[in-house]
């Protein structure tokens, strides 16, 4: 075969992916042998199309034709056509090794491609033995009943690609009709409405379309449940739309009901589990279902492309005739832009000798004669029926012959947004890792060129700082990939806030400010769970009851606020309500009662840090343990959750007037500037964030104090931590550690208003170094903050100074 | 190669719709409303077919009908409604608007197929 160079580079690619599809193919097969499950087969399958499809784009017909052959083989025993049988299973193997040998033979050849044509010859691969060894597969004794297949043109990988897709657009419809169903019951505004019988639309038209795939009879019956609850909410809007009812709190109490139980549905067609609420399913449609299922039983009736098309087009134009004929008035054109199409549709039907009797109808309708126009489409409906006839009698034969058309390639659509897998998140952010490795071992070889005076330098310096630029780049692109705004998580709490608030019989309003705040995926997640607890408590604790708040003078309604902020390095979160506020006094009683402090010194504690012990664990004022909150579980989770991400949590209150939670969260808790030392022969990181100044001082200038070491650097004094006594606990002789010039290399740290010398063994280099995070086994007591992987494999701890100095 | 745009704001179903008409040997172009489509429309040129829901944020498929018939330049090209069963008043508007026929949601792949190709003619 000849390959033109534009062939070549396509070439080049289909090397690179089909690994990927052959990679696992034998392995099923073989597994195939021992068991036939529904996933082996729909993956064997996809396998072998991707492949066929990749192979067609330069039309490699050898592998186009064996993967061909192959999936039809697939298909056979997916429908049960054919068994399995061990020459099915060798002719797999072997189609799935030809391929390899294709690939094998393209790779050889294109190691040798020096330009121009590429010629390829696969002759002598076995193409023809393979494609007799599938022929030649014994026939199963002939299955009697027809077998199924659905839709010539889909496969049942692309169905279940649709299906996924549905899913996921199903969720973001349902969290939108859910918050404008929210946002309706405060002010009920027409463009609302609006939106919201656009998200049941969307819903019901995701599931019909799902529905003409011919899913699985279970997935079936979801479906159409899904389908019949997103119309019948529409309905109701559309009914409010129209003016026709008014919103209640029966309609959106019935709207939530629908909107649960969809999703109830989804998550059942996402996961397979069985348990579907069909009582409240059908409870919920019950007054409809009767007038519905015969609509829906007409639509998904199949019939014949062409005749079915034309049928449609056709019973419009007669329609618009009679619309015509009625009111004579009408404006021609619509009638001309239909008529064009019928005229077209009955070319394409080879009924071409009717197309002057439509030709007649415009010209008729121009002159207005009406008796003419009647008598014209009566000749018009009898040729519909005549055409209808044919049809029926073409859908016969077709399900006779199952014809099924040629396929072509799956083309990706270009979609506008791509739902990334986030374990390739994941993986790019490693490769983010292995570009800054990569940067900080430049950097010092540049240093190391700029000792040596390398008449080189001012090259390497060059791209060394290309190669900087672009990591830097690289890294904000991938960063921002994985960065979401808060706000999809701070609605989720809309629902929450509302149904608990009416649970309790109290008002809340929450509002959300800075919503467009990004922050890392990781951290959203991680985030979803303090935010549950902390606005449960503000509902339940903090916000009072209407009659109390009136009471108060205080408005019946209370209010929430989510909020996110950035202000220097970090990202603020926060909660606040206009609730009672915490009693501070009632935290101290209980902390004396917990014997957290004495009774001395509790009356020494600002209130802020007597608030703080609201964050240990089983710690709670609450009077009554409620259903909701007040356990005493929860706020340590919060504090857990955000100190694991190196955050900070926070709470201020004022009796009467609220409560406001803080949480700071670093901005980017994935690349930390730091310092490598070297403490004991191992590397260790410290956060640039920390880090004051780096000093050399001869020993003598450290001097024991009890038990003490205290250091003085340039005048100052300051207490000397040596990182490997904390490390390994050992005591450290500074005299007889043998330091470079005897000098003693300190890092001064400085941080809240303290600072601290820690005594290393060596300054080794600055750089970036991407963080992963460490199980908390491994933590250390909090001395280790994460672990960073260098260019060559080996893995490095970056330390928490805080600890590490015991502030 | 027939060049079709595909107007829906529904991604799922633009993908779906693009997936039947390539496999059919069409070029698809899509847009996932009417301000995107009228721009694919001037920038991709030759396109044969319009096919639009009529339910979209930003510019809605009435609105976006009416815009593409009042171009002397796209006067003639053939637009395909897309609307579901229960929407009869908004299929009216669809041809009044300026379209040619409607297609009623679900659509049979294979009907697609054909009202596209007796739509472009030939």
């Amino acid at each position: 075969m000849r390959f033109s160079p534009e062939d070549v580079e396509i070439l080049a690619g289909i090397l690179e992916e089909a690994p990927d599809y052959l990679s696992n193919i034998e392995e099923q097969i073989l597994a195939l042998e021992k068991g036939q499950e529904k996933e082996l087969l729909d993956s064997i399958f996809r396998s072998f199309h991707s492949l066929k499809g990749i192979a067609g784009f330069v039309n490699l017909v050898p592998i186009v034709e064996v993967c061909h052959r192959a999936e039809d083989l697939i298909k056979e025993l997916k429908s049960g056509k054919r068994t399995k049988s061990p020459a099915l299973i060798d002719a797999l193997l072997e189609a799935a090794d030809f391929v390899n040998r294709v690939l094998h033979r393209l790779r050889e050849a294109m190691a040798g491609y020096s330009g121009g044509v590429l010629e390829v010859d696969f002759e002598d691969l076995g193409e023809r033995d393979v494609l007799a060894k599938i022929e030649q597969i014994p026939p199963e004794e002939q299955k009697t009943e027809e077998a199924e297949e659905p839709l010539p043109v889909i496969d049942r990988a692309f169905a279940e690609e649709t299906l996924h897709d549905f899913l996921a657009e199903l969720e973001d419809n349902l969290v939108q009709a859910e918050e404008t169903l929210l946002a309706l019951e405060h002010s009920p505004e027409s463009e609302t409405v609006s939106t919201l019988m656009r998200a049941f639309h969307s819903m019901k038209g995701g599931a019909r379309l799902v529905l003409s795939l011919a899913p699985q009879e279970t997935q079936e019956r979801l479906l159409r449940a899904i389908e019949e609850i997103a119309h019948r909410l529409e309905d109701y809007f559309q009914e409010i739309r129209e003016g026709k009812a008014t919103i209640t709190a029966e309609v959106c109490e019935e709207a939530y009901r629908g909107i649960d139980l969809v999703r109830e549905l989804s998550r059942l067609l996402k996961t397979g589990a069985s348990g579907a609420p069909w009582e409240a399913v059908n409870a919920f449609l019950r007054p409809q279902r009767e007038q519905r299922s015969e609509e829906v039983r007409t639509q998904t009736e199949s019939g014949t492309g062409a005749l079915e098309a034309f049928g449609n087009i056709m019973e419009q134009f007669l329609e618009l005739l009679d619309d015509k004929l009625c009111s004579p008035s009408l404006a021609g054109e619509e009638l001309q832009r239909l008529a064009e199409v019928v005229q077209r549709g009955l070319v394409r039907l080879g009924r071409e000798n009717d197309v002057p009797l439509v030709e007649e109808v415009l010209k008729k309708s121009q002159e207005g004669d009406t008796e003419a126009l009647k008598n014209l489409r009566e000749q018009l409906a009898r040729l519909f029926e005549d055409i209808q006839a044919a049809k029926d009698s073409a859908c016969r034969e077709e399900a006779a012959q199952q014809t099924s058309p040629a396929r072509t390639p799956l083309q990706q659509g270009t979609a506008h947004t791509v739902r990334v897998d986030s374990e390739k998140l994941e993986r790019m952010l490693n490769l983010v890792g292995e570009l800054l490795a990569l940067k900080n071992a430049t950097r010092s070889f540049v240093k190391q060129m700029e000792r040596d005076s390398s008449p080189l330098l001012p090259e390497a310096k060059n791209i060394a700082s290309g190669l900087e630029r672009l990591s830097a780049d690289f890294q904000s692109m991938v960063f921002s990939l994985r960065m979401v705004p808060i706000g999809e998580l701070f609605s989720r709490y809309r629902r929450t806030v509302r149904d608990l608030a009416k649970s309790l019989g109290k008002k809340v309003t929450l509002l959300i400010e800075g919503g467009e705040t990004e922050l890392d995926r990781t951290v959203i997640e991680k985030l979803s769970d303090p935010l549950t607890h902390l606005v449960r408590n503000a509902v339940d604790h903090g916000i009072e009851p209407p009659e109390e708040r009136e009471h108060l003078g205080k408005p019946p309604e209370g209010t929430i606020i989510l909020r996110a902020y950035y202000r220097g390095a970090y990202t603020f979160v926060e909660v606040e309500d206009d609730g009672r506020g915490v009693d501070v006094q009632a935290v101290r009683v209980k902390a004396v009662d917990r014997g957290l402090v004495s009774s001395d010194e509790v009356l020494r504690l600002s209130d802020e840090e007597v608030l703080s012990f609201l964050f240990l664990p089983g710690f709670s004022t609450a009077r009554v343990v409620s259903d909701v909150s007040g356990r005493g579980v929860g706020m340590d989770v919060v504090k857990t959750n955000i100190e694991s991400m190196g955050g900070q949590v926070g709470i201020e209150s004022v009796p009467q007037r609220g409560t406001r939670v803080w949480m700071r969260i670093p901005l980017s808790l994935l690349v930390v500037r730091g310092l490598m030392v070297r403490i004991a022969h191992e590397r260790y990181i410290l956060p640039l964030e920390f880090v004051r100044e780096t000093v050399k001082v001869p020993p003598e200038r450290v001097r024991e104090y009890f038990n003490g070491r205290f250091v003085e650097v340039r005048g100052e004094i300051l207490p000397l931590v040596v990182a490997e006594e904390v490390l390994f606990d050992t005591r450290v002789d500074l005299r007889g550690k043998g330091f470079d010039f005897n000098l003693v290399p300190l890092v001064v740290l400085g941080g809240e208003g303290e600072t601290c010398a820690v005594a290393v063994d060596a300054f080794l280099e600055e750089g970036e170094y991407l963080m992963k995070a460490v199980p908390e086994y491994m933590r250390g007591n909090g001395v280790v903050s994460g672990v960073t992987i260098m260019g060559d494999g080996s893995i490095v701890v970056i330390l928490n100074p805080p600890q590490l100095v015991q502030w | 190669m027939v060049k079709v745009l595909i107007v829906d704001d529904s991604s799922m179903t633009r993908n779906f719709h693009a997936y039947i008409l390539r496999s059919a040997g069409f070029a698809v172009i899509d847009a996932s409303d009417g301000v995107e489509a009228l721009e694919k429309l001037y920038t991709e040129g030759d396109i044969a077919c319009i096919i639009t829901d009529l339910n979209m944020p930003n510019m809605d498929g009435l609105t976006f009908i009416r815009r593409v018939r009042q171009e002397p330049l796209f006067a003639d090209v053939p637009i395909i409604v897309v609307t579901t069963l229960d929407d009869a008043t908004d299929r009216k508007e669809g041809i009044r608007a300026g379209a040619n026929f409607y297609l009623t949601k679900p659509i049979q792949p294979s009907v697609l197929v054909e009202s596209v190709r007796i739509a472009v003619g030939g």
